[in-house]
């Protein structure tokens, strides 16, 4: 029996075999342009990517409950054996948190003293819902979430992701019953944001490592370690103000951001269903949103001063 | 039931069938284990040591197989697509011509061999990811992740082993 299986293989799968060569050589090139087409971001990917999303996500939904109850009991009796240490750690953070308390009480007061003050439209995002990350990302190479929450739920390309009030990613998938999130430290991620403490614009780039970097920062800025960060809002696609993370600058003078949160305990997170002002992706008509350029010839598009004065 | 399973459809589309489930079932596992804080981005390669394990006790399949895994697989952990694929396609000639020689290997020369074969397959995913995005992954992680699958592989082989009766009692059919 086993000497017709290796009869089998040999007759049919061998490499020297003409049709096995040729389909190999065939399916080499075929995943060369998947790999580059992948990277294109084409619609047809995105979908065909969309319907596996759905079709797998029940099955990934009830296997990953059984490994979470494994998961969280290794994790009860790891937290046993060091109760005593926890209790000591936490009793020290208590007395750090109580001064933290006070002040942050003193500057909410200042806060809302000074939003009085200055009329400030309060910036609200009542619009959310929460769902279950039913898998976290499995290896190094994507860091990426799938979303048990889909168009049916009211999820769009580019909405907002939150864990805890702090923003993880950016939903960059959407199925009917699912949806992926890319996390703000992949690779393929770069996200607007501004460092607190002096308002300095810079790009939050993936470059999947634990923390994400600072890019295209100002010449010769120098930031402080632990300045908040939070998005900017430019590009109108996320709303400004969604904290992050803080400045952590390494050896070789490079600027990462630490997540205020520990990304590995993603559970439960919340999806902002925001728009800016004027953008509706639902309702995209190209049409509307690209109209043509009138076929005026003396038409000017852009109007002002040129570098030697002159008013064009 | 088997019998009529036998006479409808070749062992050769069996094979390829069973083969392809478990695959899945086995990706769809892979996965879930990274809801486990431990192994948050370092599940233990599953899906290659089953390859491995096809590969060792039952016999090499055809290209395209591999092909539609590797896809699956980068679809389902999200990442850029075609990246495990192309690595398992660059590795399965290597695989088909040590064949005659693993197969008649001992126990921890097959080991041995296997960490060989999860050392390449890593070392051409981080050379492909490199070369698509001029980047480095986090090394550290890349070689938990080998070491982990290492320790792993005594215990899937045995959870495989049903597996390789299965495919005998078709080809027996």
């Amino acid at each position: 029996m086993n000497q017709k299986r290796k009869f089998e293989n040999k007759k049919v799968f061998l490499i020297n075999n003409a049709g096995q060569k040729s389909l190999y050589i065939g399916l080499l090139v075929l995943t060369f342009l998947i790999l580059f087409i992948g990277k294109a971001d084409l619609a047809f990917v995105n979908r065909v990517s969309a319907i596996i999303s759905d079709l797998s996500a029940p099955a990934i939904s009830s296997i990953s409950k059984q490994t979470k109850i494994i998961g969280n009991s290794f994790n009860y009796l790891k937290n046993t054996t060091s109760i005593r240490e926890e209790n000591k750690n936490l009793f020290t953070e208590n007395i750090r948190l109580k001064k933290f308390e006070i002040l942050s009480k003193i500057y909410e007061n200042e806060n809302i003293l000074l939003r009085n003050q200055l009329n400030l439209i309060p910036q609200n995002y009542n619009n959310f819902i929460t769902v279950k990350a039913i898998n976290a990302p499995g290896n190094i190479f994507s860091h990426s979430l799938l979303l048990n929450a889909g168009r049916k739920d009211g999820v769009e390309k580019g909405n907002a992701v939150l864990f805890n009030g702090v923003f993880i990613g950016q939903v960059v998938r959407v199925g009917e019953n699912s949806s992926r999130v890319l996390l703000i430290s992949d690779v393929n991620s770069m996200i607007p944001v501004v460092v607190s403490n002096n308002r300095i614009p810079s790009i939050l780039t993936g470059e999947n490592l634990i923390l994400p970097s600072l890019k295209f920062l100002p010449n010769n800025v120098k930031l402080i370690d632990g300045s908040a960060v939070q998005t900017s809002g430019h590009g109108g696609l996320l709303p400004s103000g969604l904290p992050i993370g803080t400045v952590v600058k390494n050896a070789s003078d490079r600027y990462f951001v630490k997540p205020s949160i520990d990304l590995n305990l993603i559970d439960y997170v919340q999806i902002l269903l925001w728009h800016a002002e004027g953008i509706n992706l639902r309702k995209r008509n190209s049409e509307i949103l690209y109209k043509p350029v009138s076929p005026e010839t003396d038409l000017k598009l852009f109007e002002g001063v040129t570098s030697r004065g002159n008013i064009n | 039931m088997l019998d009529n399973i036998g006479r409808a459809f070749p062992s050769k589309y069996q094979l390829i069938f069973i083969k392809l489930i478990l695959s899945i079932l086995i990706i769809i596992f892979e996965i879930s284990l990274s809801q486990i804080h431990f192994l948050y981005q370092k599940t233990p390669y599953i899906l290659y040591t089953f390859i491995y394990f096809w590969f060792l006790e039952i016999g090499l399949m055809s290209y395209w197989i591999y092909f539609f895994i590797g896809l699956f697989y980068d679809l389902i952990f999200g990442n850029n697509l075609g990246l495990s694929t192309i690595c398992i396609l660059l590795l399965v000639p290597i695989l088909t011509l040590t064949h005659p020689y693993i197969k008649n290997f001992d126990y921890t020369k097959r080991f041995l061999s296997f960490t060989i074969f999860m050392t390449l397959l890593l070392s051409l995913k981080t050379t492909v990811f490199f070369i698509l995005f001029f980047k480095m992954p986090e090394i550290e992680f890349i070689i938990f992740q080998i070491f982990i699958t290492l320790i792993f592989y005594p215990l899937l082989f045995l959870f495989f082993n049903p597996v390789s009766k299965l495919i005998n009692l078709i080809v027996r059919v």
